[in-house]
């Protein structure tokens, strides 16, 4: 007799485990494979490239540029145009502490790609290169989301126009992104399954 | 020369001394009494920094600046002349022309009016609006990329001076609005220079005629002989790092106030000989 209970308890406890581990199972499948479409999103008051209070191109973080799974990383910068101010001498164009050339502009860019495009707007002076206004776009091929550009542009320096972007079309959206994972400041975060409507992103690309 | 801080002023608070949202900007009596418009009030100060009055605005003020026993107040579309008690003398109420005032200079029945809106100077003679001055440039006015456009009167040589950010450098007019001089250039080593996008961003005048340029990232506010010489520049450590398009005005002794729009405060420094 007392084999027999035995025996039902041991076939009772091996089928609760046998149904424990075939719910956890099931439900680790279903919510990776909910999660794998998942879009990302950078968290721009904890992005130090974005953030304000960390300021110059030498404390620029460059894990999105370096740790997607891209050759060219789903990260990239864009300009808001209607907040740029056309600077003539643009910090996120510029290498402003480079030497200054006899033209009275810096003599190196910044972007280590050349991926931003300055164009002067309306009639150009030839004679005096501060009397004009320019419009800077990123240049979409060359781009890689590397942020010296995001950095020196924000405020104070400069007025934020250029900030980072996860491009949505170009996202893999990979359960374990390697950015997020890479992020010292766990600014790269998941956004659910439907990803956020860019916000006038229209323009921002050459 | 060199700036020493002497003392600091007011600050982010409730106390009457203080202002509790925003300081914009600064006016200097000629009887050296400093005159601080914030919030949506004006509060005087002596020589040695007490608190000697306060009286509010009809609204918030941008600008002000000292002519007499007058004030110059530049608000939205308006420009209004007050006592020192705060009682209205006269207003140009231009809405359809004027945007931001955020800077006024005054030069006898002329009144310079810097306007941040339409990024553009308008010159009013006797209350009536006389002309622009600066259109002349391809960039079609100023290019402020700060949201800020300033301009002070120089006694010395009866010329309005304004400061031009994205051109990095100091433009005088005279009285009539045409261009007569300009100096400073780009530069990022050289403390004489204007660095970043847009410096300087605003620009004051010593009762002596020394220029006063502020620039921002980092903070600083630099003096200049009438002709764009480098005299002196504030300590690194003297505003906050975050600090931009401070308000400065100058007395007769010597003494430098200069805004720090981040805590509030009025910096006060003397501008001295090197070797004090």
């Amino acid at each position: 007799m007392a084999h027999d209970e035995t025996r039902r308890n041991f076939l009772h406890r091996s089928g609760q485990a046998a149904c424990a581990a075939a719910i956890v199972g099931t439900g680790a499948v279903l919510a990776r494979r909910a999660c794998s479409g998942d879009a990302w999103a950078i968290a721009p008051n904890r992005c130090v490239n974005i953030r304000l209070g960390v300021t110059g191109a030498d404390k620029v973080c460059s894990s999105c540029a370096e740790q997607c799974v891209l050759a060219l990383s789903a990260v990239r910068a864009v300009n808001q145009h209607d907040r740029c101010g056309r600077c003539c001498i643009c910090p996120a164009y510029f290498d402003v502490r480079s030497q200054v050339g006899p033209d009275g502009l810096p003599t190196k860019k910044l972007c280590p790609r050349d991926a931003i495009i300055r164009t002067p707007i309306g009639e150009i002076d030839p004679y005096d290169p501060l009397n004009n206004f320019y419009e800077y776009t990123i240049d979409d091929e060359k781009c890689n989301g590397c942020g010296r550009c995001v950095m020196e542009c924000k405020d104070p320096a400069g007025l934020g126009s250029i900030r980072l972007e996860v491009r949505y079309d170009l996202c893999l959206r990979c359960n374990q992104c390697s950015i997020a994972q890479a992020c010292p400041e766990d600014a790269y975060v998941r956004v659910g399954p439907q990803p956020a409507p860019a916000e006038a992103l229209e323009g921002g690309h050459a | 020369m060199k700036f020493r801080h002497l003392q600091t002023l007011s600050g982010r608070g409730e106390a009457p001394d203080q202002f509790q949202v925003r300081i914009t900007a600064l006016a200097v009596a000629a009887d050296d009494r400093l005159f601080a418009l914030g919030d949506r009030c004006v509060k005087s100060f002596s020589s040695a920094g007490e608190l000697v009055g306060q009286f509010d605005t009809s609204d918030a003020g941008w600008s002000i600046a000292a002519d007499g026993k007058t004030l110059w107040i530049g608000m939205q579309g308006r420009v209004v002349q007050v006592d020192f008690t705060g009682n209205v003398i006269a207003a140009i109420d231009d809405p359809g022309r004027l945007g931001r005032v955020t800077g006024v200079a005054v030069a006898g029945d002329s009144l310079l009016v810097a306007d941040a809106t339409h990024k553009s100077l308008s010159l009013y003679r006797d209350g009536k609006y006389a002309r622009e001055v600066g259109a002349k440039a391809n960039t079609r006015g100023f290019m402020i990329p700060n949201g800020v456009l300033s301009a002070a009167y120089d006694r010395q040589s009866e010329t309005f001076v304004v400061a031009h950010p994205q051109k990095h450098r100091i433009e005088r007019y005279d009285r009539g609005g045409e261009l007569v001089d300009k100096f400073g250039r780009f530069g990022h080593d050289d403390p004489a220079a204007f660095g970043g996008c847009c410096n300087p961003t605003t620009a004051g005048v010593t009762p002596a005629g020394i220029i006063l340029a502020t620039e921002k990232a980092p903070p600083h506010v630099k003096a200049f002989t009438a002709d764009g010489k480098f005299l002196a520049m504030t300590p690194e450590d003297a505003f906050d790092p975050s600090a931009k398009n401070q308000a400065v005005a100058a007395d007769k002794s010597g003494r430098v106030y200069a805004t720090d729009s981040v805590r509030g405060t009025i910096e006060v420094f003397q501008l001295t000989d090197a070797s004090q």
